[in-house]
């Protein structure tokens, strides 16, 4: 170019590179009333409401900075989870911010493309399609309380049908068994805190089942009770109830049938059919004074929950057929295949968040037969794609609602004004209806004296009363006449699952969710089937398997305590297919296997747990079995220093006033739910890296769930985090100091200074140290949803766990306004929040009356990798 | 070497020296420019006239500075208790009340920032005793809030290390 | 103290505008002698075995003559330490204390320098230089340190922090502007100044001087940037920049004609270059002084607040002894409570404030303390906002109260 061009180009890149320096100042508002809520700026705001990410409705509480929630907390009161919040609990967060959130009224032009229209549009053209003689159908998720009120007026009010409400996991068998058995076709309550010998068949009580925070409270609380659970498969509960027989799959009604004493099924054809020692049961229940038993999960059949019915009546078992989960307008796969049937010929078909298209894909079809589709959803799933109007609700976060369920009537209220355009179900409904009044003044108007009381506490107590169940005994005789025991599959089976993280897949739409690895499968992306060793395959190997009609090619992960000849799948990786039901229309879990085989393919499973053989390490107690553990033995580790041996240190030891924080962790307690994982992504402001990164081994968690085999297949699970060591080897590499200890004990990162060399992370011997390797940009508004006590990392920087030091801070600075120290409590990290088991104590060990402190002292309580002599401040309590 | 090169060339040679520095200069400006704007405010609001003339105290309008980690601005409501008689013919006061009455908040420009990695709380600094001055200024003198302090790191640590507040990253760093 | 109080608080505060400049002149002379005389002497030490005559010329610039060394060496220095301590006087740094500390030395250094030019004796000479150079780098800072108000609670005045970058690129610049000065004042005095003019032209003096002068000229602009680049954030301003490039222009048109007539030897520009140098210190110490009030102005106009405050009292008083003489104007108090108190007041509804109804009660028994409550309103009921000060005079104060409470007993009646 010539010179001219030249310094032209010189002066317009140096000009545009001086002007980018320019930011634009960011502002500050003032408000036209000081705000009412008392609350300051800076601190949070607390919104009691439900969480409506699974039907267990557990009661939850809102944390919300400048406008928008950040956090979400179980709420400490409500009955059913008390403080506690699952995983996806923890995550239902990003819902509402999810980027693909639908945003406005969608209607279907000619060319079959959704354009955007505006409310009135859409909800007058609805109005004119409700005309005419046809059937206008309804179809819905489970509801409850004041909404399934108004789904009923509209439906009155319009002429609609309204059909029965479809979810994947009705527990229909449950409650027909429970119709039959004590004439009241209800989900029952279990009560597993009084019990003294439990016995679970297929229920993953901690997993999925009901309310497995509930389930998971209760049985930590209960020292008294003796845990058998019995399953075809390997689950987290089975590795976390205090014994675990394998029961042949399929064969369940057998063992009930034995112990209820019907069938003339005998011990010894029990024990032949089964693979269980029934005597042991036999004599358990014998001893025992408080018995529970519960059936469910993927003993699902009709038979096998009549039988159980049977067997808590004969035992007077605490079952509340009264308070439990609210089910009752809830159909089964058989009323939604009556359902598609019904759509040929049908005028306006509603369906409101439900996807069963998911499934079921032949109901896509059958839509296509109705005249109109209405589809009343937050994100765009093939069902909604299929309807003609797309109406998009609002979060429950964004809206006023009620859960009426088990006994307890949740509040659901808003904690930040809709997004985006949205509205609520009810405010739809009641506008289709012709009412005028919003679905706050209905409710409103239904709480009535309530109403302030609800608002503040988030909940209110709707006990219904409690009849011990009686025995329909004709009926029963009529079931039983007819029963036939179907006889066991010999063959390989594949038994379908609920995924830990994502349920039925309704939370397979939430980011952080799919970053977390499965407990068992150690796995986070991808679809993959367990296999047990007997079938040959490594882990990633590719196995195409036939059953029970449906056609898959998963990657295996091989997983040591399936039973032989039994796969695990988990439902949402069947998404797409038609999922075989069975006859009473639950989904069937046990599917025979016409044919597997190990391909040559590999598959990309991103398997993040390392090394499954803890080979010694001292990472667990090693299981000494020919001493087995009495009270009095002192921990033996393997290399472990012999006690009153001091570990000799180059290093003066650190000087701690007045705190040295510490936390205590009791992995008997610790189910592997991962809530902690799950909250500690979201309080801390994780990254979300994606697939490759994981396949690369990069994945992004402060705390993960590390699993090892034990001897008998079981999982050790260990959740590890930044031991904050007062001899960190990750603090004397830092060449640039921005690492090192800090005057309470922790171990400090400071993300500005850090320059990335990662020396730190390769010291650590515990590998808790996480760099970002690459930017994650978010996209609008997933920055709302960022917490803004703590920094979110750029590229280039390393990060770990912190002790929560967002929430030590406060704590201290609130203590420090009261002219006092921190007392023991008042600092809870997320993940000793959020835990079901509150398996992680947390506080200061100097202080002797800590509770972190008395675990520290406990005989069971151990650090990992001692002998390294990194003294950590991570207390690990095991019985070996 | 012929003698008029030579002179010409020294004179070449420190022309562009100073062209140099000059240049090195604009830079400078440039890059001090960018942090030192002072930001128009969309009411010309005069810190002096109302803590000198009507005696305001900072605490009047910047309520939660000693509650809460963030001072805060008012909210109209505080402005409006004394300008719905006071002065109403002035512009800027007109330009209140039309905010006011459409129930629009104003969005001051901010001055003072700390980067997104500061945790910053005024609430420990008014309790330790630091005067409102010895970070803003002597705000009651401005007609125009502008930084006079830099805000910057080695700032901040030498007024903690002097006064035995703590040192340590992790009070600052988040 | 009071007396100071009296000296610098007449009736009117305008003559603290004039200060500044006044401030900035003594600076120069001062500054501009010491500069001579320090890099004269440096050049004549140096100069000593090569010829002795010209050693002796280049220090002679200033002759050893006492008047001359007193009036513009101790005794602009005793003026700056009175004119910088009267602007600061009331912000809390002792500069002029810090001043008075470090002036013997610069009396000590100045008498060894006009020593040397009576024996011209090395060691008086060498003496004189470290003692003047001593002198300068504290001074430097203490100057700089005017720029840097949030470091003055903690400045010890007896430790000069001598690492710092800033002092450092003053001190450099001090002697850049030394070396300009000297060579301008070796051309004025030795080509031009009738008295002192050399018979003929001394080519080598020439040369020195033309050789300091260019030194200077270079060393300045880039001096002078990194000055600009390194300030503190509260001292940066457009005002500083905009003295920047003068300065660099003036540097350059000074060390063209320097490096002009260093090349063409019959070249005669002496007055330009000398008035250029001296223009150009003149300029660097105005830029000085355009940094300072960026960034204690806020102080300064605090300053004058206070002031203000405290003269409004003197006026107070002075009213307080006209009121009790001077008739009153019955129509005062209505006036002054239309004017003012209206705008917020009722006697029995709440406009802004509470009705007079509802707080006079409070104050039947003691008018004075309405009075004084007119004068300074405080906060008293948190269900009302609180009341600015109106700026009364207490003897309009004295007229409203009365005024309220003629018109509180008619309508009580």
């Amino acid at each position: 170019m010539n010179r001219r061009d030249f310094l032209r180009t010189l002066g317009l890149t140096s000009a545009g590179a001086l002007l980018a320096g320019c930011e634009r100042p960011s502002k500050l508002i003032s408000k036209i009333v000081p705000t009412d809520d008392n609350v300051l700026p800076g601190e949070a705001l607390l919104v009691r409401t439900t969480c409506t990410e699974c039907p267990a409705a557990c009661g939850m509480i809102a944390k919300v900075r400048d406008g928008h929630p950040v956090k979400l907390e179980g709420n400490p009161d409500h009955p059913f989870n008390r403080g506690a919040l699952c995983a996806r609990g923890q995550a239902s967060l990003s819902r509402l911010y999810l980027p693909n959130r639908l945003r406005t009224p969608l209607m279907k032009a000619a060319d079959g493309k959704f354009v955007p229209v505006e409310w009135e549009t859409a909800i007058a053209r609805i109005n004119a399609e409700l005309t005419g003689n046809r059937k206008h159908l309804f179809l819905s998720s489970r509801t409850s309380g004041a909404l399934a009120e108004i789904v009923d007026r509209f439906c009155d009010k319009r002429s609609v049908e309204r059909l029965p409400e479809y979810e994947l996991y009705s527990h229909s068998a449950t409650r027909k068994a429970n119709e039959i058995v004590f004439g009241r076709p209800v989900v029952p309550a279990y009560n597993v805190k009084d019990a003294d010998l439990l016995i679970s068949v297929g229920a993953d009580l901690v997993e999925t089942f009901l309310n497995p925070v509930q389930f998971a409270q209760d049985l930590v609380a209960n020292e008294h009770l003796r845990w058998i659970h019995l399953e075809p498969h390997f689950s987290l509960t089975g590795n976390f109830a205090d014994e675990r027989w394998t029961i042949r799959p399929g064969s369940e009604a057998y063992l009930l049938a034995f112990l209820a004493g019907e069938l003339n099924v005998t011990a010894e054809q029990a024990e032949r059919e089964t693979g269980v020692k029934v005597a042991g049961l036999v004599a358990a229940l014998k001893k025992a004074k408080a018995p529970l038993l519960i059936v469910g999960g993927v003993s699902n059949d009709l038979l096998s929950a009549v039988l159980a019915a049977l067997i808590q009546a004969k035992y007077n078992m605490p079952i509340d057929l009264a308070n439990g989960l609210d089910f009752r307008r809830v159909g089964s796969l058989n009323d939604l295949a009556r359902s598609e049937a019904k759509l040929a010929g049908a005028g306006v078909l509603f369906v409101y968040n439900a996807d069963p298209t998911a499934y079921r894909p032949s109901f896509v079809a059958a839509m296509g037969k109705a005249s109109f589709r209405v589809g009343l959803g937050d994100t765009l799933t093939e069902t909604m794609q299929a309807c003609d109007i797309v109406l998009p609700l609002s979060h429950s976060l964004e809206s006023w609602d009620e859960q009426e369920t088990a006994g307890v009537r949740g509040v659901v209220q808003p904690a930040i004004k809709p997004l985006h355009g949205t509205r609520s179900a009810g405010d739809i409904l009641l506008a289709l209806a012709g009412e005028t009044r919003s679905y706050q003044q209905y409710l409103d108007a239904r709480w009535g004296e309530e109403t302030k009381r609800l608002v503040e506490t988030g909940f209110t107590l709707i006990d219904k009363e409690t009849r011990p169940p009686v025995v329909q005994t004709a009926a029963v005789e009529k079931f039983l006449a007819t029963a036939a025991l179907k006889p066991v599959a010999k063959e390989r089976v594949m038994v379908v699952v609920p995924s830990l993280r994502t349920f039925d897949g309704r939370s397979d739409v939430l980011p952080v969710l799919s970053e977390i690895p499965d407990t068992l499968a150690a796995i986070s992306f991808g679809e993959f089937v367990m296999v047990a060793p007997d079938l040959g395959a490594n882990d990633n190997d590719v196995v195409r398997i036939e059953a029970a009609g449906l056609r898959l090619e998963l990657p295996a992960r091989v997983q040591p305590a399936l039973p032989a000849g039994v796969m695990v799948v988990q439902q949402p990786f069947l998404r797409g297919t038609a999922v075989p039901v069975t006859d009473i229309g639950e989904v069937q879990t046990v599917l025979p296997v016409q044919s597997v085989s190990v391909t040559q393919k590999k598959g990309n499973l991103p398997i993040l747990s390392g090394s499954m053989n803890a080979a010694g390490r001292g990472i667990q107690p090693e299981h000494d079995h020919e001493h087995p553990p009495s009270p009095n033995d002192g921990l033996r580790r393997a290399g472990a220093h012999e006690k009153g041996h001091a570990a000799a240190t180059l290093y003066k030891p650190h000087e701690h006033k007045p705190y040295r924080w510490a936390m205590a962790i009791d992995l008997d307690r610790c189910t592997g739910c991962a809530a902690c994982v799950a909250a500690c992504y979201v309080e801390n402001n994780i990254a979300l890296v994606g697939p490759d990164e994981h396949a690369a081994g990069r994945e992004m968690s402060w705390i993960r769930l590390e699993p090892f085999t034990r001897e008998d297949g079981k999982l050790d699970l260990i959740p590890m985090m930044c031991q904050q060591c007062d001899a960190a080897p990750c603090e004397a590499v830092c060449p640039v100091y921005a690492t090192y200890h800090n005057p309470e004990g922790l171990n400090a990162q400071v993300y500005n200074r850090c320059v990335g060399t990662r020396y730190c992370a390769n010291n650590c011997p515990y590998k808790v140290r996480r760099f970002n390797w690459i930017d994650h940009p978010l996209e609008n508004p997933q920055q709302l949803m960022l917490n803004p006590d703590v920094s979110k990392r750029p590229k280039g920087v390393m990060e770990k766990c912190t002790f929560c030091v967002q929430r030590i801070t406060t704590a201290k600075d609130k203590a420090k306004d009261a002219g006092r120290l921190v007392r023991d409590g008042e600092i809870v990290p997320a993940c000793a929040q959020t835990c079901p088991a509150q398996a992680i104590v947390f506080g200061n060990i100097l202080d002797k009356g800590s509770k972190v402190y008395a675990q520290s002292q406990d005989k069971r309580a151990y650090r990992a990798l001692e002998e390294l002599g990194t003294q950590p401040a991570v207390y690990y309590l095991k019985a070996k | 070497m012929m003698p008029a090169l030579n002179k010409k060339l020294l004179y070449v040679v420190f022309t562009g020296w100073c062209v140099t520095a000059a240049v090195v200069a604009v830079a400078v400006g440039v890059h001090h420019r960018n942090r030192q704007a002072r930001l128009e405010q969309p009411i010309h609001f005069s810190h002096n006239i109302h803590v000198v003339k009507a005696g305001l105290a900072c605490a009047h309008c910047h309520t939660t500075a000693d509650k809460s980690p963030r001072a805060g601005v008012p909210a109209l409501s505080v402005c409006m208790e004394c300008h719905n008689k006071v002065k109403t013919d002035s512009p800027e006061i007109k330009i209140l009340t039309e905010h006011w009455n459409k129930k629009e908040p104003v969005e001051w420009n901010k001055i003072h920032e700390v980067p997104w990695h500061v945790r910053f709380t005024h609430k420990r600094h008014i309790a330790a005793g630091v005067d409102c001055a010895v970070c803003h200024g002597e705000v009651k003198t401005m007609t125009q809030v502008h930084q006079v302090r830099s805000l910057e790191m080695g700032w901040c640590v030498q007024c903690h290390r002097q006064n035995n507040a703590p040192t340590d990253c992790w009070t600052c760093h988040k | 103290m009071d007396l100071l109080h009296r000296m610098i608080l007449p009736p009117e505060l305008n003559h603290l505008k004039v200060m500044a400049p006044v401030t900035v002149f003594i600076q120069f002379l001062f500054i501009a002698f010491v500069g001579i005389a320090l890099v004269s002497t440096v050049a004549s030490l140096a100069c000593r075995k090569l010829n002795g005559k010209l050693s002796q010329n280049l220090a002679l610039v200033i002759p050893a003559r006492f008047g001359i060394w007193l009036t513009l060496g101790v005794l602009p220095l005793g003026v700056l330490v009175f004119l910088v301590g009267q602007t600061l006087y009331g912000t809390k740094y002792d500069f002029a204390g810090a001043l008075a500390l470090i002036a013997p030395l610069a009396v000590v250094g100045l008498f060894a320098l006009f020593a040397y030019r009576q024996n011209f004796n090395l060691v008086v000479g060498g003496f004189g230089v470290l003692a003047t150079l001593a002198f300068a780098m504290p001074f430097v800072h203490l100057f700089d340190l005017l720029a840097r108000p949030e470091m003055w609670p903690y400045i010890h005045p007896l430790v000069p922090d001598i690492y710092n970058m800033q002092a450092l690129c003053r001190l450099l610049i001090f002697i850049a502007g030394s070396l300009l000065v000297t060579g301008g004042a070796l051309l004025f005095i030795y080509f031009v100044w009738p008295e002192r003019k050399l018979p003929a032209d001394d080519p080598w003096l020439r040369n020195i001087a033309l050789g300091l002068t260019l030194a200077g000229a270079v060393a300045l602009p880039a001096l002078v940037v990194w000055d600009a680049a390194i300030l503190p954030f509260g001292a940066r301003s457009t005002g500083n920049l905009r003295f920047v490039f003068f300065l660099i222009a003036l540097s350059w048109a000074v060390g063209s004609v320097a490096l002009g007539m260093l090349l063409n030897q019959s070249r005669r520009r002496v007055l330009l270059v000398a008035l250029l140098a001296f223009v150009t210190l003149g300029g660097e110490l105005t830029r000085q002084l355009v940094v300072r009030d960026t960034a204690i102005g806020d102080k300064l106009a605090l300053q004058r607040l206070d002031a203000e405050a405290y003269l409004a009292t003197l006026r107070e008083k002075q009213e307080a002894r006209y009121a009790a003489n001077a008739p009153v104007d019955p129509a005062m108090g209505g006036k002054v409570y239309a004017e003012k108190c209206a705008s917020c007041h009722a006697f029995d509804v709440k406009v802004v404030g509470p009705p007079h109804r509802e707080v006079l009660p409070k104050y039947k028994d003691d008018v004075k303390k309405l009075v004084e409550f007119i004068l300074n309103p405080v906060k008293v009921d948190p269900a009302y906002p609180a009341m600015p000060k109106l700026g009364l005079t207490r003897r309009e104060a004295q007229a409203v109260a009365g005024y309220m409470f003629d018109k509180y007993g008619e309508q009580r009646k």
